[in-house]
């Protein structure tokens, strides 16, 4: 956090302007076909073909509990790397890339737009504007509290086929 | 260079390395047990074998190095000098120039032999450079006035002691008709025949040379045996083609004079004294390539047959019947035996780790007796090619982490020569495999320690981990650390790249240790990787795969054939009751929701149950490439994966196992 500057993908996700860091950024794609994903978390929207990977996708409406969206032409996915886990993302429409002075963020206050404060990581003032910094890790969980879910996770994952 | 020349070129250079290999093998068994006679033949045979095929391919370089190799190997397999560290380390350092030319000469051109002039001269001060120019012997002209000047030492041992026990030693001379084909079935058959009556002790040429017809027409071997000459004589003039039949008997009187004659023999090639097991192995190179298209074509054959299978349902042609199950064996046969040829042992990745460790435990003074069991535990192919860098990652982390320098480990009571095990077997429907060691085993303090220092987990975390929590926290990115990684296995990765390869492959990586004791490293790894047969299955919009070892067989069921036993649906299989599963709402997919009045079923078995899944359609069978749903979904039930479909869309892959489970779990007990 020793930057002066972030560099910031900027989205909207129903009425609110969202950011994530670029660095966190591989790709922007456009939505293609998603193959849904029994079993999985609610907010997993399924996995999709990105270059002969298979990419979880999710639904940030329903991660934080925002009423559905329309696909629409803007619509697209935000693949992002956040800990060697590559995942995508389904926002609304990407609009632009911004600069901001690290001076620009505050704090989240306890509730933004209905979301948790837990997934912000901070507000970004932009003149008359107002930018929610997501906190990728978090709301992938794996924040630190998920570390050790997550490692349970793996101690208990098996072989691909059984 | 033609084509012809070429194709030989590949398989000059595919020798080569099996040569290399088997230098390199025979070279650490000789450091080990210097006077094994055996281990000193395999060494000299390989590098004789690969001057050989170097000087017909023009490799000038490779002809020198390994003339001048040989030379030094038969002083050292006559006694005349000793295979001291020094000697050994040259020898090892000439395998490796050796190695590196090879890999020149096969990308570019061989470099000249002038930039070996000073290992070659290293080489000459050991073999003293007497008879440098000797050529290959020609045993025909000398056989009757040396004969037993040709007896190596231990030859004389062998031959005195089998005419102590009422055996006589001959010279066989054989020579083949100058038009005769197919020479080496003429070999076996001489070699076949004299071993019903004896043994045969050496052949020169060599039998590996004899099987590749690398002979003009005559060979001959040592032969110990109690049949008479005249036996002898009649039983190798049976074998057509064979024009004189030389016999002549050892004498082993003057022993002295054989000692003194050896260097003599110089390049003579040495003798396999087992050599008829050479003669019955046979194998094929193949290109991997071919291998997947005769896969494919095979999954094509194998749809067919369940096309033809549906038409026989709605026809009912019952003449056919019995022909399609013949079909269906044939198909399944071939299809087993195309994933064998694809399987390879893993010998191919681990007899390169010997000398490996070897190298390692010297540069790091340490002392490793290293043990390598289940090498021929075999992988698909492409796993096998996955698999070599994940585990050198482990065995330098073993001796680099785990096995302590020789005095620490006295000072610990422990011998001072630490052993670093390689292991591999099946287990199930995977293959295990394991590096273990008995060094200082993983200090769980530390782990914790660093995992704070780098923020992975928060003190309050730190005493709630259990072991194997805090194991984990070694395969974390961002773990591996300059403190605890060295230069040798740090390279700037971590464990997190091994897993993260494994994990690629299908596979699992595990950790335990025992703090003073040694730690142990376990990979599951599927049998056969990434390519499988499966049935894919539609339920409404959506497409999956069930792997099709799994699959029992499928029925086409009418509604009214479903029965309901205690409120669950069944169907009668042959006189069975079979439950069954509805696999779209179990699924919690939309389904087809059609009003189907036939019911596509597949009967599949997953630990120990036996269930119908009652689908919407069935898409017929293929072959599909496993993909992992990566770190984040992680396991779900019923789910063994992914798969990439033709059109690029993505197919889960179902577990039956899972999604019996899954339905037990929901449903109750299926049976």
């Amino acid at each position: 956090m020793e930057r002066k500057e972030r560099q910031l993908v900027v989205f909207n996700l129903g009425q609110e302007e969202y950011g994530v860091d670029i660095l966190q950024v591989q790709e922007i794609k456009r939505l293609t076909e998603i193959t849904r994903v029994p079993n999985a978390p609610a907010f997993v929207e399924g996995v999709i073909n990105l270059r002969g990977n298979v990419i979880p996708v999710i639904d940030l409406h329903k991660r934080f509990n925002l009423p559905a969206a329309e696909v629409t032409e803007e619509s697209r996915i935000v693949i992002v790397n956040v800990q060697d886990i590559t995942v995508g993302i389904i926002v609304d429409a990407v609009s632009e890339v911004i600069t901001l002075e690290e001076s620009a963020f505050a704090p989240p206050p306890p509730l933004v737009a209905g979301i948790e404060a837990n997934f912000i990581e901070a507000i970004g003032n932009l003149e008359d504007r107002l930018l929610i910094l997501l906190n990728m890790d978090r709301i992938l969980g794996l924040d630190e509290v998920a570390v050790t879910k997550e490692l349970t996770d793996k101690v208990t994952q098996e072989g691909v086929v059984k | 260079m033609t084509s012809d020349m070429s194709r030989y070129r590949e398989v000059f250079f595919a020798e080569a390395q099996e040569h290399l290999q088997a230098l390199n093998d025979g070279l650490l068994a000789l450091e080990k047990n210097p006077d094994n006679v055996d281990d000193i033949n395999v060494v000299f045979r390989a590098a004789h074998t690969i001057k050989g095929m170097a000087a017909t391919m023009g490799f000038n370089t490779i002809t020198v190095l390994t003339h001048h190799l040989e030379d030094v190997l038969d002083k050292v397999r006559a006694g005349a000098i000793k295979l001291s560290p020094e000697l050994s380390d040259l020898l090892f350092s000439s395998v490796d120039t050796l190695e590196g030319i090879l890999a020149e000469a096969q990308t570019d051109i061989e470099p000249p032999v002038e930039t070996i002039n000073g290992l070659l001269q290293e080489l000459d001060r050991y073999s003293s450079n007497e008879d440098q120019n000797k050529a290959m012997v020609t045993p025909k002209k000398e056989l009757k006035s040396t004969t037993n000047l040709e007896l190596k030492t231990y030859e004389t041992k062998v031959v005195s002691e089998a005419q102590a026990r009422g055996y006589q030693a001959y010279f066989v001379q054989v020579e083949l008709a100058p038009d005769c084909l197919m020479k080496a079935v003429r070999v076996f058959l001489i070699f076949q025949r004299l071993q019903a009556e004896g043994e045969i002790l050496r052949a020169e040429p060599p039998v590996e040379d004899l099987e590749e017809e690398k002979f003009d027409q005559s060979f001959r071997v040592l032969f110990v045996t109690k049949a008479n000459e005249e036996k002898i004589r009649s039983l190798v003039a049976k074998v057509s083609d064979v024009v004189t039949v030389d016999i002549v008997p050892v004498d082993i009187s003057n022993q002295e004079k054989v000692e003194a004659a050896t260097s003599q023999t110089a390049s003579m090639p040495a003798i396999t004294d087992h050599g008829h097991h050479q003669l019955t192995t046979q194998t094929v190179r193949i290109d991997i390539r071919r291998l997947d298209n005769l896969m494919n074509l095979v999954g094509e054959l194998v749809i067919i047959k369940t096309r033809l299978d549906q038409l026989l349902l709605t026809h009912g042609i019952s003449e056919i019947e019995e022909t399609l199950k013949s079909l269906s064996r044939v198909a399944g046969g071939l299809q087993d035996a195309v994933m064998k040829a694809r399987m390879v042992p893993l010998a191919q990745v681990f007899n390169r780790f010997p000398r490996m460790v070897r190298d390692l435990s010297r540069e790091l003074g340490r002392e490793v007796e290293f043990t390598i069991e289940g090498e021929e535990t075999e992988l698909d192919r492409s796993v096998i090619d996955e698999i070599g860098d994940p585990l050198v990652h482990l065995l330098r982390n073993a001796i680099d982490h785990g096995i302590e320098p020789p005095a620490e480990r006295q000072g610990k009571g422990k011998p001072a020569v630490g052993r670093v095990q390689l292991s591999a077997g099946y287990e199930g429907n995977h293959v295990l495999i394991m590096v273990a060691d008995d060094g200082e085993g993983i200090d769980q303090q530390r782990v914790l320690a660093r995992a704070q220092e780098k923020g992975l987990i928060t003190s309050e975390q730190a005493r709630r981990l259990t072991s194997d929590e805090i194991y984990r926290l070694l395969f974390l990115p961002g773990f591996s650390t300059s403190e605890i990684v060295s230069d040798v296995s740090g390279r700037g990765v971590g464990l997190d790249v091994v897993q993260n390869k494994i994990e690629s492959l299908g596979g699992t990586v595990e950790v335990s240790s025992i703090p003073g004791q040694g730690t142990r490293f376990s990979i599951r790894l599927p049998l056969t990787l990434a390519i499988i047969q499966a049935l894919m299955v539609e339920l409404g919009t959506e497409m999956y795969a069930l792997p099709l070892e799994s699959v029992e067989e499928i029925q086409v069921i009418e509604v009214q054939q479903i029965k309901k036993v205690r409120g669950r649906e069944v169907m009668m299989l042959r006189g069975e009751v079979v439950p069954l599963v509805r696999l779209a709402p179990l699924l919690n997919s939309q389904g087809a929701n059609l009003n189907l009045v036939e019911l596509p079923i597949v009967v599949v078995r997953g630990d120990g149950t036996r269930a119908g899944l009652v689908v919407d359609n069935l898409g017929g069978q293929r072959e599909i490439v496993i993909k992992s749903l990566g770190r984040f979904l992680g396991s779900l039930p019923g789910l063994g994966g992914a798969t990439i479909l033709g059109d690029g869309r993505v197919a889960l892959i179902l577990d039956p196992g899972g999604v019996l489970s899954l339905a037990e779990k929901r449903y109750g007990r299926l049976n």
